[in-house]
């Protein structure tokens, strides 16, 4: 067999652009993953509506709640309360082979095929060039990478959404979009009604491009409108990029090895690079050799093997989280009405907060209906007897609009992150420092502020608002930087390596300087063809 | 916290979740969708209804033993 050239490592969304964009071009591939999955549940969730299911299988429990009640989040449970029990393979073992120091900044890291792609809301934006500036990209090359991401993971849009100045501009090609269900499509309505006045405090809120199929794209097919999106994979719709992997496996120029959790990688002599990983069934580090190799481990993963390959346990390098907040809210239009059971379960839609010059976007917003998960966990969140809260819980379900708020995120000398120092065959720990400053918080209330008058104003009222701790937004960046104020010598070359490491790319968003507002995933599959394509060249 | 005693508990979330997700049960957990009036009276009538208990819990909370040592 001929000798792999490129090593790819992670199948996240940026690790199967990469390795798809390579395996495309004819360049032999070899993914290196954990790569935990959980067919076997999957395969139990029935291809039928979530009200059918509720009304008649008796299994229901297994996938909705577990068979160990692991869909009940338990008290001050910090990472993965969001994951239903489907999805929970996601960061199975995480503390095991992604270990890190407990701290308030909890992040969620995958050890999933797929990586955090497996769970993935499936909003998909377009960063604008001043953000690809200041992330360090190149910014003319975006418009058609974002093409060609498109093409490759399926979107669906509206081509009319008053937010796509913003968020999906230029409009790359879409198929039609996805139907807005009735709590939803209230709360447009009233947007459409009081546009100019909503947008006064800066909200402007319209359907966003969702990585949803609306047209069968073989072998994946239409979204059914089952609301059964959080569980399973109904019929492919949602893009997963698990779906590349399977493809890739038929290809004769990819390999896929899941079972290993990288350690480090090394430049050798003879211009090839060696990638040590350890078993994850046991057993010592295992070698493997290529021509290159791409990191594409998640940002926070990603830095970890950089810092280890290079020797610098104990130093800080650079950490961009986007701040979250979510706000349940009851739509005033929908309280005490029927909803009807049609609809798909991710966001129904979205809108960005503009600052108050108007000039840039300083909050990316999505809103989401509630009822496939389940009641019980509405009661939770009640200061009432279970009995009563189910009573306020069934009362208040069909207009609960639950909005996430996402925020910019810049470099600082109070976010970072380093490894600890441990023996040379153990994963190092990771240890984080994340200190958003005075001034940045003092931001981020008046955003909210402004952004909850935009809701009363959409007569959507808050019924609370939940800051999930700083690492919740799943929106991790920055840490081996293109330019790097902690640790200036730690960097990303402009043409994608690490520094001192030649041979070692970076695919994922660990080089960028800059995390705007907006969900990453979709500028993550753009970056991971245009990494590729150069990897490719260099070969 | 006070607010958090007024919670429902691990064990009562379980129960809650076992039958939410029992088929014969379904009708218990279906959306109340008698008009806004409505649903504004049953969230009051839920308040009202909850107090004694909430009472309770909240005396319960605040005469707990508490273990050396924690707050």
């Amino acid at each position: 067999m001929n000798p792999t050239e490129v090593i790819v490592v992670g199948s996240g969304i940026s690790g199967s652009a990469v390795a798809r964009t390579l395996v495309d071009q004819g360049v032999r591939t070899h993914m290196i993953d954990v790569g935990f999955d959980d067919p076997v549940l999957r395969a139990a969730i029935p291809d039928a509506p979530f009200s059918e299911l509720r009304a008649t299988d008796p299994q229901q429990a297994l996938y909705f709640v577990g068979d160990r009640l692991q869909g009940i989040p338990p008290p001050g449970i910090k990472v993965g309360a969001q994951l239903t029990p489907p999805r929970q393979f996601i960061h199975r073992e995480a503390g095991r082979w992604l270990p890190s120091l407990p701290s308030d900044f909890s992040p969620l890291q995958s050890t999933a095929l797929g990586g955090l792609g497996a769970g993935w809301g499936a909003a998909c934006f377009t960063f604008s060039a001043d953000e690809l500036s200041m992330a360090g990209l190149p910014e003319r090359e975006f418009p058609a990478l974002y093409g060609c991401a498109a093409a490759m993971i399926g979107v669906s849009a509206d081509p009319a959404s008053a937010v796509n100045p913003w968020l999906w501009n230029p409009a790359p090609p879409a198929q039609p979009p996805l139907d807005v269900d009735d709590n939803g499509q209230r709360i447009l309505e009233r947007v459409d009604r009081d546009r100019a006045r909503i947008s006064r405090y800066g909200v402007h809120a319209g359907r966003i491009p969702m990585a949803i199929l609306t047209e069968d794209l073989p072998p994946r097919r239409a979204n059914p409108y089952f609301d059964m999106d959080f569980y399973g994979d109904s019929r492919m719709s949602v893009f997963r990029p698990r779906y590349l992997v399977s493809e890739m496996r038929r290809s004769g120029y990819f390999t896929y090895t899941p079972g290993h959790a990288v350690l480090r990688v090394r430049a050798l002599p003879e211009g090839a690079v060696e990638v040590l990983a350890l078993n994850t069934q046991g057993g010592g580090p295992v070698s493997f050799r290529a021509r290159t190799a791409v990191l594409c481990a998640g940002a926070l993963n990603t830095g970890r093997i950089a810092l280890n390959s290079l020797g610098l346990a104990g130093r800080r390098t650079t950490l961009l989280c986007s701040p979250y907040t979510y706000f349940p809210c009851v739509n005033l239009a929908m309280l005490g009405q029927p909803a009807a059971d049609r609809r798909h379960s991710m966001a129904q839609f979205g809108g960005v907060l503009l600052s108050r010059a108007g000039d840039s976007v300083d909050g990316v917003f999505q809103m989401y209906s509630y009822r496939s998960l389940l009641l019980f966990k509405l009661a939770k969140e009640m200061p009432l007897p279970p009995r009563y809260g189910l009573w306020v819980a069934r009362a208040l379900v069909n207009a609960l609009a639950i909005f996430g708020l996402f925020f910019k995120d810049l470099q600082s000398d109070a976010k970072a992150l380093r490894i600890l120092p441990g023996p040379p065959d153990e994963i190092p720990t990771l240890q984080f420092d994340y200190a958003p400053s005075e001034v940045e918080r003092a931001w981020r209330r008046e955003a909210e502020q402004r952004f909850r008058r935009g809701l009363r104003r959409m007569r959507c009222l808050p019924i609370g608002r939940i800051n999930p701790g700083d690492a919740a937004s799943i929106h991790y960046a920055g840490t081996v930087p293109f330019s790097n104020p902690l640790l200036p010598e730690f960097h990303t070359n402009p043409d994608g390596s690490i520094e001192r490491l030649p041979g070692v790319y970076l695919g994922d968003s660990a080089p960028w300087n800059f995390l705007p507002a907006k969900g990453l995933s979709f500028t993550l599959a753009a970056n991971g063809i245009r990494v590729a394509r150069r990897v490719a060249q260099a070969l | 916290m006070l607010i958090d005693a007024l919670r429902p508990t691990q064990q009562e979330l379980q129960d809650l979740a076992r039958a939410e997700t029992d088929p014969e049960q379904v009708a218990r957990f279906q959306p109340i969708c008698r008009g806004p009036l409505f649903a504004v009276m049953v969230i009051v009538a839920a308040g009202v209804a909850a107090v004694p208990s909430l009472l309770a819990r909240a005396v319960k909370y605040l005469f707990r033993r508490v273990p050396s040592g924690e707050a």
